[in-house]
């Protein structure tokens, strides 16, 4: 059992890993550079340093909350393509509680800044969730709409009443009160990774132990049975989906009170949308999400030092990296797909 | 079963492979006819040795923008040329800004220039640690001691020139800026617009709106339709590569105008383009580069306008009559001796 | 009034074809978020066939053939392999972003050399890529209703357990419907680099792929439905560019919400029971 498990979550993904990478210096020498400079480069860019490790711990954290979001919506039956928007729609109100609500004394400053970007992500998660259960809207369309309603209620925001100076598109710092603690005293580390993890280990906890969790796994895995044996379908699914919008939302107070400090045009580096590859490919389980979040946060910071010291560009760090996504997605080496589907 | 599939397997990749391949042979050759433009430089390099001075840049976009991100490659492109040592990350994201600029300034990094004014921040954060290093920011003027200056290429005056053109040459008594994403650069080229537009005629109406994308081209086309419905006839877009989406359409309708910005955009539309409003963001950055190499660089702003003769008129087309040339020449001297004040904000 | 209706199929056509190209697909009950990368391959090398050959036709057809590769990729991965559709989708979107650019920049170079003689409008102010998305329309009607092909693929995407135990091979009918999806998709992303602008741009899909994909489910799944659906987000679309082209003084992002809403209140309206297919992003192995 251990040794499959090990197997599942180690050698499958480090020869598919090996693959592309060996594709993928096929494709740095063809373009004249040499690929193991990158390599080392990509190493020593996401794990090398101290420095590039932190980073890539930081990416880790948002990306470790954000597929959570999305497998918490995706066992209990529903799309949630939305975790972008409520990530903006978190860091919308954290950004304001941040700048504005200058009484608040130190850390309750801070609690009162991410709980209002929790609830915010909460409140659209239940709005996408209210549309379904009256209306019968596809949340697949609403939350690509609502990502968008939110792009642009952001760009008002800066470019209007939360700007900070006539020129500037954007909000003013929030306040050192409101910042996540740093961890580890000089990089961006926060106690956001100590928050993904205990919320990880919750998530695990709530699936595999908790009542509520073994109800909304049958909703998710047939709502008719689920009716009929008396479970509230609607309400299940109101619930996982405003939990689900709350870690989006949570996405985006941990990038703006963490990292960040303003709200900016453009500031989401695209966590919504990792986060939806990450629990797939971590197959919504606690520790597979935990490892394919690191994976795509190393190749994040990676591909940033490749492109930064060698004269591969970054769109061929951009292959490379699809390339693993693929090779990672894709079965071919596993004979045990039926179960595996199952977990 | 799985055999057979194994083998799917690596035929497709390989094919997937044959066409990197064919793509990637390309570069090759591109990089053998850079060898000899190298080998130019060399025995031209009469002053000094620059190869010691290591200038990196920063790009929020793409270098293939057309636009913001472009110029300040071509301005780095040309420092390459003068024998520095330079490096550049294309398509940072924001949350990534202090590391990439963390990881230039910790491997030897002179001059490190973020291109854009939300890198203000990071390089405040970073600034402390690498006292060593001139960390720049453009499109700002908000500098930091010791080592955190500012680059401004003031587009503001290259609004006003446009608009001034704009205003003498428009027979509908209605000109357009379609403008892309909402910052700084192009905030300012249009309100430098309305300006130069009111200094001839008040009563001219100037359309500006931004579509919030500087990539979607088809968005930017059809914004410029609308505007040209609202009986826009001269154009003046600034949305970086978007604004091919104006230059599209103006080229389908012969009787519509276009005034390019930030280089010379006249391949776009030869026969209707009236000039190009030039703001040398290359040149500012290789003055810049170069007082770096002299150690000459401070914390301060440095501006780059119509003063500091960064922001001019490419060549007229012989659409624009020798009178309105003229003024434009004039406009450009007032603006110089301070008897015309271009101001900076919307508002 | 004709010349707004003239801009809303011009600026609805590529969306159209993408959401046609969605429709075969997801009827065999594949998941398709990677029609934004498979658009972007599209109007790369339509431009690119049309610039190295010098015909419209070619680009198309060259285009199309990379399309159909990418399409049995995408098929392989995702039926025979068992990738989750979700995600190799989200992998192609980055693979065509990267590829595209790459070989842009190798072929064009850094500036805009990618310039071609595109389709012209030929009739009523549209070009002939319109009237092939208008044409493809009926035509997927009648393929999907009245052939034995289109109920195949119908049945995979509904009820792939009953496919199978007639004795058809549901992984053969399913990788059908994604190459022929995948080409449709191609055209889509032909038509919005060759006849809506004539040349290729960086990222120059902007998201259609993703308004496709609500398209589809907006249109019920169903050819007609479809066509409404893109019409109606290239109207309010519209509605947007000319509010944004006469209103200046409102702030323009609050007017370029309008399409998003009108989609939101759409479904609201039109919501009640969703149609997807039963089957649409479950993994089925068959028996064999």
């Amino acid at each position: 059992m251990i040794r499959s498990k090990l197997i599942q979550y180690f050698l499958y993904p480090f020869i598919a890993i090996m693959i592309a990478l060996l594709i993928g210096a096929l494709i740095i020498l063809s373009g004249g550079n040499n690929p193991l400079e990158a390599y080392r480069l990509m190493l020593e860019g996401s794990i090398g340093t101290s420095q590039t490790l932190a980073e890539t711990i930081v990416k880790t954290a948002s990306l470790i909350i954000a597929g959570a979001s999305y497998a918490f919506a995706y066992r209990c039956g529903m799309l949630n393509i939305g975790i972008e928007g409520q990530m903006l729609a978190g860091a919308i109100f954290s950004t304001w509680i941040g700048v504005n609500l200058t009484f608040l004394p130190g850390l309750l400053h801070l609690f009162i800044a991410v709980i209002g970007g929790i609830l915010a992500g909460a409140l659209l998660g239940c709005f996408i969730a209210f549309l379904k259960n009256r209306f019968g809207a596809n949340e697949v369309i609403t939350t690509v709409m609502m990502n968008y309603v939110m792009l642009f209620i952001v760009e008002y925001l800066v470019t209007g009443p939360m700007r900070e100076a006539p020129e500037f598109p954007q909000s003013a710092r929030v306040l050192p009160s409101a910042g996540f603690p740093v961890l580890i005293p000089g990089t961006r580390v926060n106690i956001g990774i100590v928050l993904a993890l205990l919320l990880i280990v919750l998530y695990g906890y709530y699936w595999k132990n908790s009542k509520k969790g073994f109800e909304m796994r049958i909703v998710g895995e047939n709502p008719t049975v689920a009716n009929s044996i008396g479970i509230n379908v609607k309400q299940n699914r109101m619930l996982a989906f405003a939990i689900s919008g709350s870690l989006g939302g949570l996405v985006g107070s941990l990038e703006i009170l963490g990292i960040q400090k303003r709200l900016l045009q453009n500031f989401s580096a695209g966590y919504g949308f990792d986060g939806i590859a990450v629990a797939l490919l971590g197959k919504n389980s606690p520790i597979g999400i935990m490892l394919s979040s690191f994976l795509f946060g190393a190749m994040k910071t990676g591909g940033n030092m490749v492109q930064m010291f060698s004269s591969v560009p970054s769109s061929v760090v951009m292959i490379i990296q699809a390339i693993i996504i693929l090779l990672m997605a894709i079965q071919v080496f596993s004979k045990k797909t039926k179960e595996l589907e199952r977990a | 079963m799985f055999r057979k599939t194994n083998i799917f397997v690596f035929i497709v990749l390989a094919a997937l492979c044959v066409l990197l391949l064919t793509a990637c042979g390309q570069t090759a050759n591109n990089s053998q006819n850079a060898e000899p433009e190298k080998e130019k430089q060399e025995s031209n390099t009469e002053t000094a040795d620059h190869s010691q001075y290591k200038v990196a840049l920063v790009l929020p976009g793409t270098i293939n923008d057309e636009g913001w991100n472009a110029t300040a490659y071509h301005g780095l492109e040309l420092i390459k040329e003068a024998g520095f040592e330079t490096a550049y990350s294309e398509n940072v994201k924001t949350s990534d800004y202090e590391a990439v600029y963390r990881g230039y300034a910790s491997k030897g990094y002179n001059l490190i220039i973020g291109h854009g004014f939300n890198f203000l921040d990071p390089a405040k954060a970073v600034a402390a640690d690498f006292p060593q290093t001139m960390f720049g920011v453009t499109s700002t003027v908000e500098y930091a001691d010791p080592n955190v200056f500012a680059i401004d290429t003031n587009s503001s005056d290259a609004g006003f020139l446009a608009g001034v053109l704009a205003a003498k040459m428009t027979k509908t008594k209605v000109v357009a800026v379609p403008c892309g994403l909402e910052i700084p650069g192009i905030i300012r080229y249009a309100t430098g617009f309305k300006q130069g537009v009111e200094y001839v005629d008040p009563e001219i109406k100037v359309l500006s709106s931004y579509t919030g994308s500087s990539s979607d081209t088809a968005q930017l086309k059809e914004l410029t339709a609308a505007m040209v419905k609202q009986g826009a006839d001269i154009i003046a877009p600034n949305a970086d590569q978007a604004g091919l989406g104006a230059f599209e359409y103006v080229k389908e309708h012969k009787d519509l105008r276009i005034i390019g910005v930030y280089g010379d955009q006249k391949a776009l539309a030869p026969d209707q383009i009236l000039t190009s409003a030039i703001i040398d963001m290359p040149g500012a950055i290789e003055q810049v580069a170069e007082l770096g190499f002299k150690g000459q660089l401070e914390a301060k702003a440095y501006v780059f306008g119509v003063k500091e003769g960064s922001v001019w008129l490419t060549d007229f087309s012989s659409d624009v009559p020798q009178d309105i040339q003229d003024l434009l020449k004039d406009v450009i001297e007032k603006i110089k001796n301070n008897e015309i004040e271009v101001k900076y904000v919307l508002e | 009034m004709w010349d707004f209706f003239i801009v809303i199929f011009r600026d609805s056509t590529s969306i159209l074809l993408v959401a046609l190209g969605i429709l075969i697909m997801q009827l065999g009950g594949v998941i398709n978020i990677g029609a934004e990368g498979m658009m972007l391959i599209g109007a790369f090398f339509g431009i690119l066939g049309t610039f190295l050959s010098g015909y419209t036709g070619l680009g198309i057809l060259i285009a199309l053939i990379i399309l159909a590769i990418f399409g049995f990729l995408f098929g392989l991965m995702t039926i025979y392999w068992k990738g989750n559709q979700v995600v190799v989708g989200v992998a192609l979107n980055l693979l065509a972003e990267g590829m595209t650019t790459t070989l842009s920049r190798q072929i064009f170079g850094t500036g805009s050399q990618s310039t071609i003689q595109g389709f012209k409008p030929i009739f009523l102010g549209v070009s002939v890529m319109t009237y092939v998305a208008l044409a493809l329309v009926l035509a997927l009607y009648f393929f999907l209703y009245h052939t034995n092909l289109g109920l195949r693929i119908r049945a995979s995407g509904e009820y792939p357990i009953a496919v199978d135990i007639a004795g058809i091979d549901v992984y053969r009918v399913q990788l059908t419907a994604v190459v022929i999806g995948a080409m449709i998709i191609g055209l889509g992303g032909c038509s919005l680099s060759m006849a809506h602008m004539n040349s290729f741009s960086e990222l120059m899909t902007g998201g259609r792929g993703y308004i496709a994909l609500a398209a589809v489910a907006l249109g019920q799944y169903k050819p007609i439905g479809v066509l409404l659906a893109s019409l109606m987000f290239g109207a309010s679309n519209t509605l947007q560019y000319h509010l944004q082209a006469s209103i200046t003084k409102f702030p323009a992002p609050i007017i370029r919400i309008i399409p998003y809403v009108v989609t939101i209140i759409a479904v609201i309206i039109s919501g009640k029971n969703s149609k997807d297919p039963s089957a649409l992003g479950k993994k089925y192995i068959k028996f064999s």
